[in-house]
This record gives C-alpha cells, sequence and structure tokens, in this order.
C-alpha cells in the first residue's frame, strides 16, 4: 500500500485525542438542545404597507438569499430573529437546512457579495416594530406573537 | 489597463456614498468578517509545505502562512438594485509579508431580479469552491484539497461578470460567465499574469444535491525573477527557445473543472475533477478528490482522497532534447503530482467558530515535488518521490 510507511507522531496523537474528548463533551448539549420541544411558527407582514400575500416556494427563495423581491416585483427586507432555538427551527423548517448548513450557505453568500443578510432583530418586539415600520419587510415570530391586529399572517410553518 | 480605469472608477464612484448612507441609515450598510488561526507542520527535512498561489513557505517545521487569514467587509446597499462590496484580506503572501489586499472590490447592479452585472475586483471562479477559498469556515476541512485547489493560483478577477440565477421547476441554476484579468506573485520574486481571460462556471443545486461545472482559457505570462531562478538559468547556457518556455509571455492556458456536492445534513460528500492546460510557464496537470464527513452533533470527522497528475512537464523532453538531463531540475519543482490520504475532524465549538485538526499523509510523484517547496536549492536531485506527513489545527471564526 502507498500509504504503507505511515509513522504517527505520538504529539500529534495526543493533540488530537484531547482535541476529540473535548468536543465530545460539547456533543451531549447540542443533542440535548435539538430534543426540546419546538413552537409554530409565522411568517408575518404589517397590514398597513407591507406584503399582501407570500407562498412558500417564494419564501423559500428570499431566506435562502436567491431572490430579494416577489413575484409581482415588489422589493421585500427580511428580519431575522437573533442567533438561536427559532431561527434554528425557522430555516430547518422553510429551508430544511440545519444550522450548520445554513450558516455555511449564509456566509458563502456574504462573503462572495452575492446577497444581502436580513436584518438582524434584537427581539421578538424589535422584530415586530420593524415590520410595522418597514415598508416591504417580512419575519417570522411565534405563532401567539404572530397574532396580532397590526400584522397579517403569510405563512404558518408546521 | 482598461479593467483597472473600472476598479478605480468604482472606488471613487463609492467615496463620496458614506456620509449619504450613514445619513439614509435604515441598515444600508453591512459589515462583516471572517478569520482563521492554523499552522502546518511538515514532516520533511528537506521540503516545507506551501499552498501555491497563497503564501511563502515558512522558515521553519510549523508554519502559520498557509491557512491564517483575516478578511473584513464591507457591503453597502445603494437603492433597490445596486450594492457596493469591498473585501479587505490579509494573509501571507508569496512575497513573505502580509500586506493587505482587496480580495473584492466591486459594484453589481441588478438589470432583473434573476440577473445581475457585478464590475471590479472579483473572484475567479475556476473551482467549485473559490468562491469561499479564504473562508475557511465554510469548508469541512482545515483547507481544500491542494491536489485540486493548486493547479489554479489566480484567485482574483478584475473584470465582469454575469450572474444569472433561476429556478426551473425544484431546480436552481446559476450561469456566471465571466470576463478579466488576474494577476500573483510568483514565490521567490516575479509575477504571473492572466489576461484575455473568459470563462463560464454552471452551478445546479437540487435539493442536496449541488453540481458544478466551469471552463475558462486565458493568456498567460510568468516572469521570473528570484535569485536563484537566474542563478539556475545563467549556469545551464540553455538555447534562447528553451530558455523563453520557462518564464515569459503568449503562452495558452485552459483550464476546467467538474465537481458535485452531496449534503444530507448527516453526510457530506464531495468531489471534483479539475484540469488546466499551459503551452508554456507551467506545466499542464489534472487533480482529482473525493471527501466525506460525517456530522454527530458538533463534530465531523471526515476522510479524503486526493491525486494530481502531470499531463504535460513543463519543457517536454523532446523539445528539450539534448538540454532535457538540465531541464530535468526545473521541471521536478514545478510539477505538483501526489497523492494523499486525509483524516480530521472539524468541531464547531461555537455557533460562529469551528476548531479542526487533520493529519494528511501524502507521497510525491517521481519527478515531482508536490505541493511543497524545497527549504534550500530547489534544483538539486532527491526532493521527489518521497513520502511526507501533514499535521494541520486551525480555529476558524466568521463574524
Amino acid at each position: 500500500m502507498w500509504f504503507s510507511d505511515f509513522t504517527l507522531r505520538r504529539p500529534l496523537l495526543a493533540v488530537l485525542l484531547a482535541l476529540a474528548a473535548l468536543a465530545l463533551s460539547c456533543a451531549g448539549d447540542a443533542l440535548a438542545q435539538a430534543v426540546t420541544q419546538s413552537e409554530r411558527l409565522a411568517i408575518v407582514s404589517a397590514r398597513q404597507g407591507g406584503v399582501a400575500e407570500l407562498d412558500r416556494e417564494s419564501a423559500e427563495q428570499l431566506f435562502l438569499g436567491r431572490r430579494t423581491s416577489l413575484p409581482g416585483g415588489r422589493t421585500v427586507t427580511l428580519v431575522d430573529l437573533p442567533a438561536g432555538r427559532i431561527r434554528d427551527q425557522f430555516y430547518l423548517q422553510l429551508t430544511r437546512k440545519n444550522p450548520s448548513q445554513i450558516r455555511a450557505y449564509w456566509s458563502r453568500l456574504v462573503f462572495t457579495g452575492r446577497a444581502t443578510p436580513p436584518r438582524e432583530a434584537a427581539n421578538v418586539d424589535e422584530a415586530r416594530s420593524i415590520v410595522l415600520s418597514t415598508p416591504g419587510a417580512i419575519a417570522y415570530l411565534p405563532l401567539d406573537a404572530a397574532h396580532d391586529p397590526d400584522l397579517v399572517i403569510l405563512l404558518t410553518l408546521d | 489597463m482598461k479593467l483597472r480605469a473600472v476598479v478605480i472608477l468604482a472606488l471613487t464612484v463609492l467615496s463620496p456614498l458614506p456620509l449619504q448612507a450613514l445619513a439614509g441609515g435604515n441598515g444600508a450598510w453591512q459589515f462583516s468578517g471572517f478569520a482563521t488561526a492554523g499552522a502546518v507542520y511538515t514532516n520533511d527535512d528537506d521540503l516545507q509545505f506551501a499552498r501555491v498561489g497563497i503564501d511563502e513557505p515558512g522558515g521553519n517545521k510549523v508554519d502559520t502562512g498557509p491557512d491564517s487569514v483575516l478578511g473584513l467587509q464591507a457591503g453597502l446597499r445603494l437603492g433597490e438594485r445596486n450594492t457596493a462590496v469591498l473585501q479587505l484580506v490579509t494573509r501571507e503572501t508569496q512575497r513573505g509579508d502580509h500586506d493587505p489586499r482587496a480580495a473584492l472590490a466591486f459594484i453589481s447592479h441588478a438589470l432583473t431580479p434573476e440577473l445581475t452585472i457585478r464590475a471590479g475586483r472579483l473572484r475567479s471562479p475556476f473551482f467549485m469552491l473559490s468562491d469561499t477559498a479564504d473562508i475557511n469556515y465554510n469548508q469541512t476541512w482545515v483547507r481544500p484539497p491542494v491536489e485540486v485547489y493548486g493547479l489554479n493560483p489566480f484567485s482574483d478577477l478584475d473584470g465582469i461578470d454575469l450572474l444569472h440565477r433561476s429556478r426551473i421547476g425544484g431546480t436552481f441554476v446559476e450561469f456566471h460567465p465571466y470576463a478579466g484579468r488576474s494577476e500573483v506573485p510568483v514565490i521567490g520574486g516575479g509575477r504571473a499574469r492572466l489576461s484575455d481571460l473568459f470563462g463560464m462556471r454552471i452551478t445546479v443545486e437540487a435539493g442536496r444535491l449541488s453540481l458544478s461545472a466551469g471552463y475558462a482559457r486565458a493568456d498567460l505570462a510568468v516572469h521570473r525573477s528570484s535569485a536563484s531562478f537566474r542563478a539556475f538559468i545563467d549556469a545551464l547556457d540553455l538555447p534562447a527557445a528553451l530558455e523563453r518556455q520557462l518564464s515569459g509571455s503568449g503562452a495558452d492556458a485552459s483550464f476546467s473543472s467538474l465537481g458535485l456536492q452531496w449534503d444530507d445534513g448527516k453526510w457530506i460528500v464531495s468531489a471534483e475533477v479539475a484540469r488546466n492546460t499551459a503551452s508554456a510557464f507551467a506545466n499542464s496537470a489534472t487533480g482529482a478528490y473525493l471527501s466525506a464527513a460525517r456530522r454527530f452533533g458538533n463534530l465531523a470527522p471526515y476522510v479524503s482522497l486526493a491525486r494530481q497528475w502531470q499531463d504535460e512537464p513543463l519543457v517536454d523532453a523532446a523539445e528539450a532534447g539534448a538540454d532535457a538531463p538540465k531541464i530535468a531540475p526545473f521541471n521536478r519543482s514545478r510539477n505538483q503530482a501526489q497523492r494523499s490520504l486525509t483524516a480530521g475532524v472539524r468541531w464547531d465549538v461555537l455557533r460562529n467558530t469551528a476548531v479542526k485538526a487533520e493529519f494528511a499523509h501524502i507521497r510525491t510523484d517521481r519527478g515531482a515535488h508536490g505541493t511543497f517547496i524545497a527549504r534550500e536549492n530547489a534544483f538539486v536531485p532527491g526532493l521527489d518521490d518521497k513520502s511526507i506527513n501533514l499535521m494541520s489545527v486551525s480555529i476558524d471564526v466568521v463574524f
């Protein structure tokens, strides 16, 4: 075999093993996080001056940075919730990409200048107020927060 | 010259805009960045690892040059259709300094929702992963396999491209034609240039599978001025016709690649084959890799097999005739043919931070230095046909 003269240096092996052990202890936390119960999410826009309708495919294309406008031509501003459970669940349900896939996917879009990332809100309340103050803005919110007289629910995700 | 003017024009047009945009507020600016701190250990007394077209070989056995990088990016939205992007990158260069360079400096204009035109400093999309070659966080590995990614060192594209993105059924298709020129320093001294560069890349994404194919052609010039090259040439006393094949301008070069990636959330499988041809100044070679990674929570162990074959040496033995033995050392030093087996692990420590460690066992071909540079005189015998172990660790962040 061409790799028969494989000579693994002991110190290097020790470093690798130490890294692996550390990483395993963290993997447990991630699994625990993944099984926490999910809640229903909805994509919303403002009742006044917002987006009137949105189909699931357009929503997916928008949140994957593949388009920035609706089929009718209207430009859409996307609002993201901060990094965390709701955001992860949203992208998984809408795009079937897990958190590490979506991070790699979006960092490629950003660092090649292909797309501008969604505007990040600090929390659900701020996402709501950005949607209300920005014409053509859409955001995803937990369903209870989406039931709001000033907002229109465009799409619910299961 | 024209393209340089385009870049300068783009920057000039942009320079008065910041105040305007800040006054407008509303998230028009986007700042982001990426960084890697990496170290590579080459287990060989005569050769040291270097990424062709990227860094200068390090002085010691542990080299932080090949992978360490810092990039800062500012993006500016100018209305609904225009964007300007500036990305400054600093990393060890082939000259051994860390001078920052603009890796991206372009303006883009959306002609239609599907079609965007961009002009300025862009990235040459020669490979499937060219786009993210500096953004190590995006790769499973410490770095993309050098057997393929070392085939073409020209990462910048000064010119124009078009991005046509459409959806056909459930499939996303991107057509990416481009034209321009590109330049890189040569290790030790000198410059290499692609001019009249034209190419096309097509990317198809269908669910978990993506395919990427590209072709490009250009005029190639390589002007070598290192002291060791001059000394080597002076000592040989070659016929002028032969000397013109080693350093000069006016060669034809072509480049093609075909790659696929499968990512189902658990398994990531990627494979790519690429080929470059050059009528002079560089050899012609084919590279390929096959890699598989499996995610376990925030851990992803991976294994890759890679190979580069030389198709044509830099100077053909038949053309060199009686001078062939004299030219052989030069041909060897410009032949990256090798095969490797790499095993490593990526650990996503934090949401935006990955730690990676990998071990590669490399066998360089007979008559090839592989992706290594001689620590001392490159033109002595015995630097080919070697078995070399490479250990790499890195921490990658995006922000």
